[in-house]
Protein backbone atom coordinates (compact mmCIF):
# COMPACT_ATOMS: atom_id res chain seq x y z
CA UNK A 1 0.00 0.00 0.00
CA UNK A 2 1.00 3.83 -0.70
CA UNK A 3 0.78 6.96 1.31
CA UNK A 4 2.29 10.18 0.92
CA UNK A 5 2.57 13.82 2.36
CA UNK A 6 3.13 17.00 0.80
CA UNK A 7 4.07 20.59 3.46
CA UNK A 8 3.66 23.85 1.92
CA UNK A 9 6.93 24.96 4.09
CA UNK A 10 5.91 28.72 2.78
CA UNK A 11 2.31 27.55 4.43
CA UNK A 12 3.79 25.60 7.60
CA UNK A 13 5.72 28.10 8.20
CA UNK A 14 2.52 30.59 8.88
CA UNK A 15 0.17 28.14 10.34
CA UNK A 16 2.73 26.46 12.64
CA UNK A 17 4.88 27.69 15.01
CA UNK A 18 6.64 24.30 16.35
CA UNK A 19 9.03 26.57 18.42
CA UNK A 20 6.41 27.21 20.99
CA UNK A 21 6.34 25.37 24.31
CA UNK A 22 5.33 21.60 24.77
CA UNK A 23 4.90 21.44 20.72
CA UNK A 24 7.32 19.03 19.72
CA UNK A 25 7.26 16.79 22.83
CA UNK A 26 3.52 16.25 21.82
CA UNK A 27 4.59 14.53 18.54
CA UNK A 28 8.27 14.14 18.53
CA UNK A 29 9.97 10.92 20.53
CA UNK A 30 13.13 12.41 22.40
CA UNK A 31 15.23 10.59 19.72
CA UNK A 32 13.22 12.50 16.46
CA UNK A 33 13.68 16.33 19.07
CA UNK A 34 17.45 15.04 19.26
CA UNK A 35 17.78 15.37 15.62
CA UNK A 36 15.51 18.46 15.11
CA UNK A 37 17.99 20.43 17.57
CA UNK A 38 21.11 19.30 15.83
CA UNK A 39 19.25 20.56 12.37
CA UNK A 40 21.44 22.64 10.02
CA UNK A 41 18.12 23.47 9.13
CA UNK A 42 15.50 22.82 11.99
CA UNK A 43 12.21 24.29 9.92
CA UNK A 44 12.81 21.08 6.93
CA UNK A 45 14.23 18.49 9.70
CA UNK A 46 10.34 19.14 11.29
CA UNK A 47 8.45 18.93 8.28
CA UNK A 48 10.39 15.96 7.16
CA UNK A 49 9.56 13.70 9.96
CA UNK A 50 5.85 14.79 10.30
CA UNK A 51 5.10 13.89 6.34
CA UNK A 52 7.04 10.84 7.05
CA UNK A 53 4.54 10.36 9.79
CA UNK A 54 1.76 11.73 8.20
CA UNK A 55 2.32 9.07 4.94
CA UNK A 56 2.75 6.02 7.55
CA UNK A 57 -0.22 6.85 9.17
CA UNK A 58 -2.40 7.25 5.91
CA UNK A 59 -1.10 3.48 5.10
CA UNK A 60 -2.20 2.42 8.76
CA UNK A 61 -5.07 4.08 8.50
CA UNK A 62 -6.52 2.75 5.54
CA UNK A 63 -5.02 -0.54 6.74
CA UNK A 64 -7.08 -1.05 9.92
CA UNK A 65 -9.75 1.38 9.03
CA UNK A 66 -8.66 3.21 12.83
CA UNK A 67 -8.97 6.79 13.17
CA UNK A 68 -6.31 8.05 15.84
CA UNK A 69 -4.47 11.34 16.26
CA UNK A 70 -1.08 9.88 17.74
CA UNK A 71 1.91 11.03 15.68
CA UNK A 72 4.32 9.97 18.54
CA UNK A 73 3.74 6.51 18.30
CA UNK A 74 4.76 7.00 14.43
CA UNK A 75 8.68 6.59 15.03
CA UNK A 76 11.24 7.87 12.38
CA UNK A 77 14.76 6.75 11.23
CA UNK A 78 16.30 9.09 8.78
CA UNK A 79 18.65 6.92 6.85
CA UNK A 80 19.60 9.26 3.82
CA UNK A 81 19.59 12.86 3.78
CA UNK A 82 20.91 15.46 1.59
CA UNK A 83 19.71 18.98 0.39
CA UNK A 84 17.32 17.19 -2.08
CA UNK A 85 16.01 13.80 -0.95
CA UNK A 86 15.98 12.01 2.25
CA UNK A 87 15.11 7.91 2.66
CA UNK A 88 14.12 6.31 6.21
CA UNK A 89 11.71 4.45 7.85
CA UNK A 90 9.06 4.98 10.33
CA UNK A 91 7.58 2.33 12.82
CA UNK A 92 4.75 1.84 14.43
CA UNK A 93 4.59 -1.47 17.15
CA UNK A 94 5.78 -4.13 15.18
CA UNK A 95 5.18 -2.92 11.42
CA UNK A 96 7.46 -0.71 9.62
CA UNK A 97 7.11 1.53 6.60
CA UNK A 98 9.93 2.94 3.80
CA UNK A 99 10.14 6.45 3.07
CA UNK A 100 11.18 8.61 0.24
CA UNK A 101 11.11 11.92 0.06
CA UNK A 102 11.99 14.93 -2.10
CA UNK A 103 13.28 18.42 -0.07
CA UNK A 104 12.99 21.67 -1.91
CA UNK A 105 12.93 25.35 -0.39
CA UNK A 106 9.55 25.25 -1.10
CA UNK A 107 7.89 22.16 -0.23
CA UNK A 108 8.88 18.23 1.14
CA UNK A 109 6.84 15.62 0.09
CA UNK A 110 7.06 12.03 1.78
CA UNK A 111 5.68 8.99 0.02
CA UNK A 112 5.54 5.69 2.42
CA UNK A 113 5.06 2.28 1.85
CA UNK A 114 4.52 -1.42 3.35
CA UNK A 115 6.21 -3.00 0.59
CA UNK A 116 9.40 -2.07 -0.77
CA UNK A 117 7.90 -3.48 -4.15
CA UNK A 118 5.65 -0.75 -4.34
CA UNK A 119 8.76 1.79 -4.98
CA UNK A 120 9.35 -0.17 -8.30
CA UNK A 121 6.16 0.74 -10.46
CA UNK A 122 5.18 4.00 -8.89
CA UNK A 123 3.86 7.11 -10.98
CA UNK A 124 3.72 10.43 -9.27
CA UNK A 125 1.73 13.36 -10.45
CA UNK A 126 1.94 16.82 -9.66
CA UNK A 127 0.58 20.33 -10.06
CA UNK A 128 0.23 23.13 -8.58
CA UNK A 129 -3.14 23.24 -6.29
CA UNK A 130 -6.23 23.76 -8.10
CA UNK A 131 -9.57 23.22 -6.86
CA UNK A 132 -10.39 20.30 -9.89
CA UNK A 133 -7.10 18.63 -9.56
CA UNK A 134 -9.33 15.17 -9.87
CA UNK A 135 -10.59 16.36 -13.53
CA UNK A 136 -6.92 17.64 -14.01
CA UNK A 137 -5.10 14.24 -13.30
CA UNK A 138 -7.78 12.70 -15.48
CA UNK A 139 -7.51 14.64 -18.33
CA UNK A 140 -3.46 14.37 -18.29
CA UNK A 141 -2.97 11.19 -17.24
CA UNK A 142 -3.56 8.78 -20.30
CA UNK A 143 -5.03 5.21 -19.28
CA UNK A 144 -5.54 6.09 -15.67
CA UNK A 145 -8.55 7.51 -13.98
CA UNK A 146 -8.69 8.57 -10.37
CA UNK A 147 -11.84 8.62 -7.86
CA UNK A 148 -13.32 8.64 -4.09
CA UNK A 149 -14.49 4.84 -3.57
CA UNK A 150 -18.20 4.82 -1.18
CA UNK A 151 -15.63 4.69 1.77
CA UNK A 152 -14.55 8.13 0.74
CA UNK A 153 -10.93 7.03 0.02
CA UNK A 154 -9.24 7.52 -3.23
CA UNK A 155 -8.89 5.11 -6.34
CA UNK A 156 -7.28 4.84 -9.84
CA UNK A 157 -8.51 2.53 -11.92
CA UNK A 158 -6.77 1.43 -15.40
CA UNK A 159 -9.10 2.25 -17.93
CA UNK A 160 -7.94 -0.73 -20.54
CA UNK A 161 -7.53 -3.44 -17.89
CA UNK A 162 -10.30 -2.56 -15.89
CA UNK A 163 -7.79 -2.94 -12.61
CA UNK A 164 -7.62 -1.24 -9.64
CA UNK A 165 -4.35 0.49 -8.32
CA UNK A 166 -3.41 1.62 -5.06
CA UNK A 167 -2.91 5.64 -4.55
CA UNK A 168 -2.66 8.21 -2.08
CA UNK A 169 -3.45 11.66 -2.63
CA UNK A 170 -1.98 14.73 -0.59
CA UNK A 171 -2.10 18.62 -0.68
CA UNK A 172 -1.15 21.51 1.34
CA UNK A 173 -1.16 24.93 0.29
CA UNK A 174 0.04 25.24 -2.83
CA UNK A 175 0.73 21.82 -3.72
CA UNK A 176 -1.02 18.81 -5.02
CA UNK A 177 0.82 15.16 -5.02
CA UNK A 178 -1.45 12.22 -6.36
CA UNK A 179 1.29 8.71 -6.52
CA UNK A 180 0.05 5.41 -7.64
CA UNK A 181 1.26 1.94 -8.51
CA UNK A 182 0.88 1.19 -12.26
CA UNK B 1 -18.46 23.78 34.00
CA UNK B 2 -21.54 22.04 31.97
CA UNK B 3 -21.24 20.54 29.05
CA UNK B 4 -22.44 23.89 26.43
CA UNK B 5 -20.36 25.85 28.33
CA UNK B 6 -17.46 23.50 26.94
CA UNK B 7 -18.43 23.53 23.84
CA UNK B 8 -18.58 27.01 23.54
CA UNK B 9 -14.81 27.58 25.26
CA UNK B 10 -13.86 24.82 22.71
CA UNK B 11 -15.49 26.72 19.81
CA UNK B 12 -13.45 29.87 20.89
CA UNK B 13 -10.17 27.72 20.83
CA UNK B 14 -10.55 26.05 17.16
CA UNK B 15 -12.26 29.25 15.39
CA UNK B 16 -8.23 30.51 14.01
CA UNK B 17 -7.46 27.10 12.93
CA UNK B 18 -10.71 26.75 10.71
CA UNK B 19 -11.10 28.29 7.47
CA UNK B 20 -14.44 26.94 7.23
CA UNK B 21 -16.13 29.48 9.40
CA UNK B 22 -19.91 28.56 8.03
CA UNK B 23 -18.98 25.30 9.27
CA UNK B 24 -18.02 26.41 12.83
CA UNK B 25 -22.09 28.00 13.41
CA UNK B 26 -22.81 24.26 12.77
CA UNK B 27 -20.80 22.89 15.61
CA UNK B 28 -21.90 20.07 17.59
CA UNK B 29 -21.09 17.39 19.27
CA UNK B 30 -20.36 14.93 16.28
CA UNK B 31 -18.47 17.49 14.28
CA UNK B 32 -15.30 16.16 13.52
CA UNK B 33 -11.96 18.61 13.47
CA UNK B 34 -10.89 17.35 10.21
CA UNK B 35 -13.52 16.19 7.97
CA UNK B 36 -15.75 18.80 8.88
CA UNK B 37 -13.77 21.48 10.12
CA UNK B 38 -10.76 21.42 7.51
CA UNK B 39 -8.36 21.41 10.69
CA UNK B 40 -4.82 20.45 9.40
CA UNK B 41 -3.45 18.08 11.69
CA UNK B 42 -0.49 19.65 12.57
CA UNK B 43 -2.73 22.51 13.90
CA UNK B 44 -4.97 19.76 16.40
CA UNK B 45 -1.67 19.76 18.21
CA UNK B 46 -2.12 23.36 18.72
CA UNK B 47 -5.85 23.31 19.86
CA UNK B 48 -4.31 20.49 22.25
CA UNK B 49 -1.83 22.98 23.70
CA UNK B 50 -4.67 25.65 23.61
CA UNK B 51 -7.02 23.15 25.81
CA UNK B 52 -4.23 22.34 27.92
CA UNK B 53 -3.43 26.26 29.44
CA UNK B 54 -7.11 27.20 29.00
CA UNK B 55 -8.32 24.21 31.12
CA UNK B 56 -5.18 23.91 33.60
CA UNK B 57 -5.28 20.21 32.21
CA UNK B 58 -2.24 17.64 30.79
CA UNK B 59 -3.57 15.47 28.37
CA UNK B 60 -1.21 12.49 27.83
CA UNK B 61 -0.49 10.45 24.79
CA UNK B 62 -3.53 7.73 24.93
CA UNK B 63 -6.46 10.94 24.82
CA UNK B 64 -4.95 13.06 22.64
CA UNK B 65 -4.76 10.04 20.20
CA UNK B 66 -8.53 10.03 20.21
CA UNK B 67 -9.06 13.38 19.98
CA UNK B 68 -10.06 13.82 16.46
CA UNK B 69 -14.13 15.38 17.08
CA UNK B 70 -15.86 17.34 19.50
CA UNK B 71 -17.73 14.80 21.76
CA UNK B 72 -14.19 13.07 22.64
CA UNK B 73 -12.56 16.01 23.35
CA UNK B 74 -15.15 17.36 25.53
CA UNK B 75 -15.16 13.72 27.21
CA UNK B 76 -11.41 13.77 27.57
CA UNK B 77 -11.84 17.69 29.32
CA UNK B 78 -14.21 16.50 31.70
CA UNK B 79 -12.48 13.44 32.36
CA UNK B 80 -9.07 15.31 33.26
CA UNK B 81 -11.20 18.28 35.11
CA UNK B 82 -12.80 15.45 37.16
CA UNK B 83 -9.50 13.73 38.22
CA UNK B 84 -7.85 17.55 38.78
CA UNK B 85 -11.06 18.13 41.38
CA UNK B 86 -10.40 14.87 42.97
Amino acid sequence: MLGNDVVDLNLAKIQSNWRRKNYLDKIFTGEEQKLISLAENPDVTVWLLWSMKEAAYKIHNRTTNKRLFNPISFQCQILELNNKTAKGFVKYDTLKFLTASEISSDFIHTIATDNSLFFKNLNEWQNPYHSNYLSLFNSQTSGYQIYYNESGLPEIKNTHGKTIHDTSVSHHGNYVRIVFNS
Amino acid sequence: MDKQHLIEELITIITPYTEEKSALERVGENTDFIKDLKINSANLVDIILDIEEKFKIEIDNDSMAKMLTVKATIEVIESKLQANAG
